[in-house]
């Protein structure tokens, strides 16, 4: 984590000098020269900045510091005292490939992983999933390798058996660092301190399907099959084929049903399922306004 | 009586007056004043010695740099359509306007142009005939009853006083009656007009909003696929026309043309460009001038009671490319004046028209009808193609200084596309798309994705706060305009359709047919973001993750989304993702600090299925946000249509407060109030109206 000190004002105020920054002690952590050319302008502020960077403590604290500025044939220092609130990176915990449903008693995979604002490597931290009660049930140990497209969101895959009996099961991602890092922490050797992590995430555990509900996606003005159409039976959920045809396995009960998209208006359906259906879902184009209101 | 004129500048040197047909005497600029030379350029100081004169400094003090008989301010629908007027009937005509290039929003424009009475268009599709090349090759789209018009049908349309549409707004029944009247009467003139200046029109399909609800008026504008650009054969080749490459533009075209076959035959193309280029063509042709990257200013006036304008001042207002610092030049040159002495003062002999655009691109003379767009977060449409002066009501403010009075200022109130939220996504000039090869293209360096209506399902909307507002899928829904064959919220649609009759606006119909949301008005409420004194709510953001940019295909590469250009970001977590935007988007000006909880609230809800805070289950499914990256596109609110302006009589005369004619004075198109209709087809006819009067000094 780096410390910024600027010191600013208009050019003909600033000559040269030296510009350090202390710790509340007393103890130099920087200095720094500075000529006409260690500044730059802000225009947009009509004045002119210099910066000093210096890293900040490793140990979470409020600190004192203190910035002066030595001016060559000047008298009096310039001196801003301040605090600083030094605290442990931040960490987030992302969850995803969620499954929408699992049934009683099989498995589901998800997704977990861990980035830490700052930037800092987080691969070999630990997770794991707790229920309600705060038991274990499963724990594993994030990549070296970010997850595609991110620049540093290290993952891991976990498995999670569904309990026998359909509920939604609130569940708790915890990622810590791992022993051998938290040795490394205590000899201070392991690089700036971290917050422990959580994320909340659901696990809809349903009963085994019943009946199916075959769903035709239709353009209506064209007759032809929509394809990769979203077919929504909350919880449930599929996409139609290259025909607009899905089918979704569902167990008894009472449906409200979204047959939407691509560029196609959403068309709902209220069913009460309790064999197999058959649902012809024609949709309209989303065409929005057309060009004669535009323009 | 005003001082002999300044004498520092021979045009001569700048174009040949002899080609374009005039003479010295035509375009008097030199002179020979005592002590001045008169092949001597005006200094910086100079010029700043004879800066712009205003309405409030008098006019016996102006000294002139240009006379001409007419002036037009603006080289847009309504501006062309007058110089072009003016000049076939004599008049030595300049024509000046801020961009580098002319054209206005004509130029990016879809070119439906709404005329109608009967117009030499209608007539030829009720005839079954084709167009003068014979390029027409569809039959008619319209059956001949749909077309049958008149004068008469046309004027009591467009004042039909029981119109009410579907936001509840009635947008005749406030239209300038005179006006209105000589719009009709010139509407068949005016089609002609523009026929005869290489102007192409396809089938006639329906009728423009604000055209009336009776009969089919509108064709789009159109050429031939051929290849050369030739405006006098009605070509363009596949390049110009942007259809050779889906992610290249023009010079020539900034928004790609569309196909035209529908009402034209093969290989035709249709938009804006067909208009406007042509009418620009001939223009030149004809010896208009143009002095371009030159701003209107303001109006000079005859200090008398009563007095009349004489003419107007305008300064220097150049474009550069941002990557090259080069001046932007026009498509072509000839008829331009290479001005850039810092103000000019023009004189007009006969007449002055003002052609400059409406107010939809500034902030805070909008703010009259609607404070909450203030906010300079939210742009005119073509903010990149017209730049930052595009529609700065510039017309308007010069002519309130003169004692004008204006017109229709609740009709900004009633149109779809004066304020609306855009379905295109993560670019500011989100009206209208635009690929890289436009020299304007620089300025909002990305195209943007239309996501639709549809598409709206796919994310969450949130405020400058990190706040869901609104139902997301009702957010962009926008109703209908008031056009023929419908659905304009009258009961009868078509020909079924009956003018002035009670029962178009009773309220059980009212109620029956009501069919807007207001989540723009959502959008723009005060939040916890909001500060005194403006109380600015935007920017907007959709949200997303990979799984929606997966199932939908969206592809968020440039050049339709571009991660330098602040309208569009992508990240590894919803924290960092905020973070971004605050770093990054000019108008982030409080951090989204409630967006990590949204997206944790929103999840929350679809597992759930239910969205307790606006009903997002009943109008579609809901997705999760929770696979990385994240990505987060700018919505935005784009006012494109101005309705509210100077107010003017049947001959564009423009009116003061106390009822009089200001001599000298004429205005058109969007900077005209008291004619609710969309675009073209009203700017041209004021323009061809202002243009005839101008010319004949009227006055």
């Amino acid at each position: 984590m780096v410390i910024a000190g600027v010191v600013t004002g208009s050019m003909s105020d600033i000559l040269t000098g030296q510009l350090t920054l202390r710790g509340g002690d007393g103890t130099v952590m920087t200095r720094r020269d500075l000529t006409r050319d260690s500044f730059a302008q802000r225009p947009e502020e009509g004045i002119y900045a210099a910066t000093i960077h210096a890293e900040a403590p490793m140990e979470p604290g409020c600190y004192d510091g203190i910035l002066s500025l030595d001016r060559a044939g000047e008298e009096a220092d310039l001196t801003i005292a301040f605090q600083l609130d030094v605290r442990p990176h931040p960490v987030s915990v992302l969850v995803w490939e969620v499954p929408d449903v699992v049934q009683v008693g099989s498995k589901a995979s998800i997704k977990i992983g861990l980035k830490c604002e700052a930037g800092c490597d987080l691969s070999d931290w630990e997770v794991d999933v707790l229920d309600g009660d705060g038991t274990l049930l499963a724990s594993a140990v994030v990549s070296d390798m970010p997850w595609p497209g991110t620049a540093s969101l290290h993952y891991t895959s976990l498995s999670l058996t569904a309990p026998a009996t359909p509920a939604m099961v609130p569940l708790k991602v915890q990622a810590h660092a791992s022993q051998a890092r938290a040795v490394q922490a205590r000899d201070q050797s392991a690089g700036p301190p971290h917050t422990d992590a959580t994320a909340l995430f659901n696990l809809r555990v349903v009963p085994a399907a019943e009946h199916v509900i075959a769903v035709d996606a239709i353009d209506r003005r064209s007759g032809n099959p929509v394809e990769n159409a979203r077919v929504v039976a909350h919880p449930y959920r599929t996409r139609t084929d290259q025909n607009g045809y899905a089918a979704l396995q569902v167990p008894t009960g009472v449906y409200t049903i979204f047959v939407s998209g691509p560029d196609h208006i959403p068309v709902r359906f209220r069913e009460e399922i309790t064999g197999a259906a058959a649902i012809r879902a024609e949709l309209d184009l989303d065409e929005g306004l057309s060009d004669a209101d535009l323009w | 009586m005003t001082k002999k004129r300044d004498t520092s500048q021979d045009i001569e040197s700048a174009h040949d007056t002899e080609d374009l047909g005039l003479n010295r005497r035509d375009f008097l600029v030199a002179g020979a004043v005592a002590g001045v030379g008169a092949s001597a350029l005006a200094t910086t100081d100079q010029a700043q010695a004879q800066s712009a004169t205003t309405a409030t400094t008098p006019a016996a003090e102006t000294q002139w740099h240009y006379e001409v008989d007419v002036v037009v301010a603006g080289g847009g629908c309504a501006g062309l359509t007058a110089a072009i007027r003016a000049r076939d009937l004599g008049a030595s005509v300049l024509v000046v306007d801020q961009n580098y290039d002319l054209g206005g929003r004509m130029l990016h424009s879809g070119s439906f142009l709404s005329l109608g009475g009967g117009d030499p268009v209608q007539l030829r599709d009720m005839a079954g005939e084709s167009d003068a090349d014979g390029f027409i090759t569809v039959p008619p789209v319209e059956d001949p009853e749909e077309l049958d018009d008149s004068i008469d049908l046309l004027f009591q349309d467009v004042t039909d006083w029981s119109i009410v549409d579907r936001k509840a707004q009635s947008p005749y029944r406030y239209n300038e009656r005179e006006m209105m009247r000589a719009w009709a009467e010139n509407c068949p003139a005016t089609r002609q007009f523009l026929i005869d200046n290489y102007v192409r029109f396809t089938r006639v399909n329906g009728t423009h909003g604000g055209g009336g609800l009776s009969r089919a008026r509108a064709p789009y504008c159109f050429f031939m696929l051929g290849d050369t650009t030739d405006m006098r054969a009605g070509t363009i080749t596949a390049e110009d026309a942007g259809v050779a490459d889906l992610e290249r533009t023009s010079a020539f075209a900034p928004v790609q043309m569309q196909d035209a076959s529908q009402f034209v035959g093969p290989n035709a193309v249709r938009n804006g460009v067909a208009l406007s280029r042509p009418l620009e063509f001939s223009a030149r042709e004809k010896g208009v001038q143009f002095m371009l990257h030159r701003h209107f200013d303001d109006l000079i006036r005859e200090e008398s009671p009563g007095g009349r304008v004489l003419g107007l001042s305008a300064h220097y207002s150049p474009r550069h490319n941002p990557d090259t610092g080069e001046l932007l030049r026009s498509y072509w040159q000839n008829g331009n004046i290479d001005e850039r002495r810092q103000t000019v003062s023009i004189r007009a002999r006969q007449a002055v028209i003002l052609a400059s655009g409406g107010h939809a691109g500034n902030p805070e003379f909008r703010s009259m009808f609607y404070p909450a767009l203030r906010d300079p977060a939210f742009p005119t449409s073509g903010y990149a193609l017209q730049g930052p002066h595009g529609q700065d009501a510039s017309a308007m403010i010069a002519g309130l200084k003169v004692g004008a009075n204006m017109a229709g200022m609740q009709q900004n109130l009633s149109y779809p596309t004066t304020f609306h939220i855009s379905t295109r996504l993560g670019t500011r000039d989100a009206y209208t798309t635009m690929m890289p090869g436009h020299p304007t293209f620089p300025f909002r360096a990305s195209a943007g994705i239309n996501v639709g209506n549809a598409g709206f399902e796919e994310f969450i909307a949130v405020n400058q706060v990190g706040k869901r507002f609104f139902n997301e899928v009702r957010l962009p829904i926008r109703p209908g305009s008031n056009r023929y064959p419908g659905d304009g919220g009258a009961p009868g649609q078509g020909m079924d359709h009956t003018p002035t009759d009670w029962r178009n606006c009773s309220k059980e119909w009212v109620r029956e047919m009501y069919n807007y949301d207001h989540g723009l008005d959502a959008a723009l409420a005060i939040n916890e973001g909001s500060q005194a004194p403006n109380y600015y709510s935007g920017p907007l953001w959709a949200i997303m993750d990979e799984d929606a940019v997966r199932r939908t295909g969206w592809e968020l590469r440039f050049p339709y989304v571009n991660e330098e250009n602040g309208y569009f970001f992508r990240a590894d977590t919803i924290e960092e993702l905020a973070a971004r935007i605050s770093a990054g988007h000019p108008f982030q000006r409080v951090p989204l600090s409630h967006l990590s909880e949204t997206v944790s609230t929103w999840n929350t809800y679809v597992d759930e299925g239910a969205d307790p805070e606006f009903e997002r289950e009943v109008d579609a499914p809901m997705n999760r946000i929770a696979e990385p990256p994240f990505y987060a596109l700018a919505i935005m609110v784009i006012w494109h249509d101005s309705y509210g302006g100077l107010r003017v009589n049947g001959q564009q005369q423009v009116i003061d407060m106390q009822g009089a004619v200001i001599p000298g004075l004429y205005a058109g198109g969007e900077a005209v109030g008291g004619f609710n209709k969309h675009g073209l087809g009203k700017g041209h006819v004021h323009g061809y109206i202002a243009g005839t009067y101008a010319a004949q000094g009227a006055n």
